[in-house]
């Protein structure tokens, strides 16, 4: 009993110290300084022989956690970018590591630059996938406010396999803010006629005439002398529309819907 | 005292004749001079990885007499029944598991200071910069050599040599990924199992939390409190360790 | 004075299958007195090491006390007093014999200059003079034997424990270790040894103890066992006629009677019978040509015990 005691005692001890230990500053900020020296994924991938996907999964696990802690407290997130470098060298086809990365090294690290840099890789090393090229067109629409490449990287996610039916959504709204307004509704268009789903083709449509709608009341407000002629014209072009609409001028609006 | 001495003394000479610490000496003066002419693909960052591969050729080594020598220590003695002859001789069981224990020690600092010294050497006529973190950072890496050194006598009174020497591993390994268990405890769902992470991350020897390697390959100075602090921790494991061990062994039957 | 007191020693070994045990000693005792050679004797797997390691405190008797100069042996001055040779020893096979001494020595707290003395002496004794630096892994079994009497000597024991002493050694060998046995007995030393080798006890054991399957089914003095009467004697005549002849009557009184040509065997238990019969041959033109007495032997007394 004696003896049980004695070493219980010394174990607590032992909790006692490694906690010290472990709460020292030296071991406190040793994460950060380990990755100031951090070795490339090209060399971990080397040196950790059959255990690649390990690694992989150990880091991303570090890597997830580093942003959070980092998030909440000082949102100092100055070696993101190199974690998720070394990661997607580990494993080439981590795609959630491409599109989270880059979104949040464009975002929270404040590095655009190398945001892009991980969704290019993401985009060599995954041609198919449409995630890379769409992630990318959104942080030139969000972060960026470039419409113009955001539009062209929307549409590029659009032509790869499998891409669903808002990478043209995105697209068109992309035009829309640039505003080209018909690109813009070719886009829906082109949406409505290409889905079966009835919810898909009721908001593409219902997108079109809000467009159409925003367009030429702005026409009307900046006060264009001719109108109607101005309309007509637009109507011409308008012709590729998959359903019809009726335009009504009033004074000050003009209201546009689906012919019945 | 004198017995825990001689027996010491066998464990040294045994490692002597079987070569363990001249090769583990060689390999390591090699790597470290290898690792001088390495320049070309260091980027300009000689210093750095001179600094670095000296230091984990250090504690590399000392892993591996750890593994090769410290885990056989016991078991050996008991398998080919030399221990007959020992125990039955006025020497009592502690200090058989203490005269190991210092034995391996000895063989560990002569490894340790021997390769340090080479070492320092080597920098001092590269002109390569270091501080006295570089000094410290060794003394750090025999500490973990000494804490890994019980831990293998602890596993070796009562388990085969491959076993303790594959349980020597996965603790080592253990004690290098305990740092993350800090992450589970922010996930984890109850409390219950927060507390259990929490005193996990606690007995599991901290190995990681005694690494200062990253410290002083980049002449970052580290306090004397951190070594004081870490010397103390070791040293009351190894004490526990120790005191376990000889516990189970005092207990044991050889047949 | 008793120097060994082994009383009522049990020991069970727990086997690898859980629930299983098996009795190795079931309840022995025995004493040992100051200068005496106790020999142990048993067949093998009789539980002669057992008894041995648990007087050494190798193993730990699950019942039952063992009281060595009065003390307990895990006391350093009782070991001090005790060298052991174990069966089959094994040292270090990375030191020299020299090496071994020394380390041994060492740990019985000899004088440095007394110690290399003394190793000297019985690295003679015991004949290793020749490779008393070559290193132990290199050693036949019969000069490891060698160098474990060595050991066992090292310290000058008041008791020598000796399991074996005589097992992988040449008949040159044998000899020797009996006059290491005998030798310590002048010198007022008490010797414990187990054998499975009859004549080895016979021809130096004082007082023998006789263990099968765990248990002591015999003990005593040596001496008393073998009381030198004649058992019985083979006679072989070469005869003629004549003889033959007389000496027929003889054969209800032999155990053993055959008549090969000219050639008699008989085997008689009784001693006037066979000088009865030497007579005849004698006076008749014969001749004797062999007489064998045989005495109670040791064998005898143990093929007894084993029956039983």
């Amino acid at each position: 009993m004696r003896v049980f005691f004695r070493i219980f005692l010394i174990f607590l001890l032992i909790i006692f110290f490694a906690n010290i230990l472990q709460n020292l500053p030296e071991n406190k900020k040793k994460f950060e300084n380990e990755l100031l020296y951090f070795p490339s994924g090209k060399f971990i991938k080397e040196v950790s022989l059959d255990y690649k996907t390990t690694f992989t999964n150990l880091m991303w696990f570090q890597t997830v956690q580093y942003y959070g802690q980092h998030m909440l407290t000082d949102k100092n997130l100055q070696f993101l970018y190199k974690l998720f470098d070394v990661i997607t060298d580990l494993d080439s086809n981590f795609l959630q590591c491409y599109t989270f990365g880059g979104t949040v090294v464009t975002y929270d690290q404040k590095r655009p630059d190398l945001g892009f840099k991980l969704l290019d890789k993401g985009m060599i090393n995954l041609p198919e996938r449409w995630e890379n090229p769409f992630v990318k067109g959104f942080l030139y629409y969000i972060y960026l406010k470039d419409y113009e490449k955001a539009y062209r990287w929307f549409l590029f996610s659009s032509t790869k396999k499998d891409a669903p039916y808002f990478c043209k959504t995105f697209a068109a709204a992309s035009k829309k803010k640039e505003g080209d307004y018909l690109t813009a509704i070719k886009l829906w268009s082109e949406i409505y006629n290409n889905t079966d789903n009835r919810y898909q083709k009721e908001g593409a449509k219902y997108n079109i005439i809000v467009l159409l709608m925003e367009n030429f009341n702005k026409v009307l407000k900046e006060g264009k002398e001719n109108i109607y002629v101005y309309l007509k014209g637009e109507m011409k072009k308008l012709d590729f529309l998959p359903f019809g609409i009726a335009v009504k001028i009033f004074e000050d609006t003009v209201i546009v819907r689906e012919k019945q | 005292m004198k017995n825990i001495f001689s027996i010491a003394s066998i464990v040294f000479k045994e490692s002597v004749r079987h070569r363990i610490i001249i090769f583990s000496l060689s390999l390591s003066f090699l790597i470290i001079i290898l690792s001088l002419t390495l320049n070309p693909l260091a980027l300009g960052e000689l210093n750095r990885l001179v600094k670095d591969s000296g230091l984990s050729t250090i504690s590399l080594f000392s892993l591996f007499i750890i593994f090769f020598s410290g885990t056989r220590l016991i078991f050996q003695e008991i398998e080919k029944k030399t221990i007959f002859v020992l125990i039955t001789k006025p020497v009592s069981r502690d200090e058989i598991i203490l005269g190991k224990f210092f034995g391996l020690f000895s063989i560990i600092f002569c490894f340790t200071f021997l390769t340090s010294l080479f070492f320092i050497l080597t920098l001092t006529l590269k002109k390569i910069t270091f501080n006295i973190t570089i000094f410290y950072s060794i003394i750090n890496i025999f500490l973990q050599s000494v804490l890994l050194s019980s831990i293998a006598i602890f596993y070796s009174t009562f388990s085969t040599p491959v076993l303790s020497s594959i349980f020597t591993f996965f603790t080592y390994v253990a004690g290098f990924f305990v740092n993350n268990i800090s992450y589970l405890i922010e996930k984890a769902p109850t409390f219950v199992l927060k507390i259990f992470l929490k005193f996990m991350m606690l007995v599991i020897p901290n190995f990681y939390y005694l690494d200062i390697k990253v410290y002083a390959v980049n002449n970052i100075p580290v306090s004397l409190n951190f070594i004081i602090f870490s010397i103390t921790y070791t040293f009351i494991y190894t004490f526990l360790l120790l005191y376990v061990s000889t516990l189970i062994f005092r207990k044991k039957e050889f047949v | 004075m008793k120097i060994l007191e082994v009383s009522n020693v049990k020991k069970i070994y727990k086997t690898q299958f859980p629930f299983k045990t098996f009795l190795a000693l079931k309840g022995i005792s025995f004493d040992v007195l100051e200068n005496e050679i106790f020999g142990f004797l048993g067949p093998n797997g009789a539980g002669k090491s057992t008894t041995l390691k648990i007087i050494m405190g190798i193993l730990k008797p699950t019942e039952g006390t063992v009281s060595i100069f009065g003390k307990n042996i895990f006391e350093r001055s009782v070991r001090e007093k005790i060298g052991f040779l174990p069966e089959n020893p094994s040292f270090y096979p990375f030191l020299t014999a020299y090496e071994t001494l020394e380390h041994i020595g060492t740990l019985f707290n000899i004088e440095k200059h007394i110690l290399s003395d003394r190793i000297k002496t019985l690295i003679s004794l015991v004949g290793l003079e020749n490779s008393m630096n070559s290193k132990v892994g290199t050693f036949s079994k019969g000069m490891v034997q060698r160098l474990g009497i060595a050991v066992a000597l090292i310290n000058d024991p008041q008791l020598l424990l000796l399991d074996e002493p005589m097992s992988g050694l040449d008949p040159i060998g044998r000899k020797e270790v009996k006059d290491i046995i005998l030798t310590a007995k002048k010198r007022g030393k008490t010797v414990i040894f187990s054998t499975h080798i009859l004549p080895d006890i016979e021809m130096i054991a004082d007082k023998v103890c006789v263990i099968n399957k765990g248990e002591i089914v015999g003990t005593g003095y040596v001496h008393e066992i073998i009381k030198r009467e004649i058992k019985e004697i083979d006679i072989e005549i070469f005869s003629n006629e004549n003889i033959l002849e007389k000496i027929k009557r003889f054969k209800e009184f032999s155990k053993f009677f055959s008549i090969h040509e000219k050639k008699v065997f008989i085997t008689v238990e009784r001693e006037d019978v066979a000088s009865e019969i030497v007579k005849i041959v004698n006076e008749n033109g014969g001749r004797i040509v062999s007489y064998i007495p045989r005495e109670f032997s040791l064998e005898d007394y143990f093929m007894k015990l084993m029956e039983r």
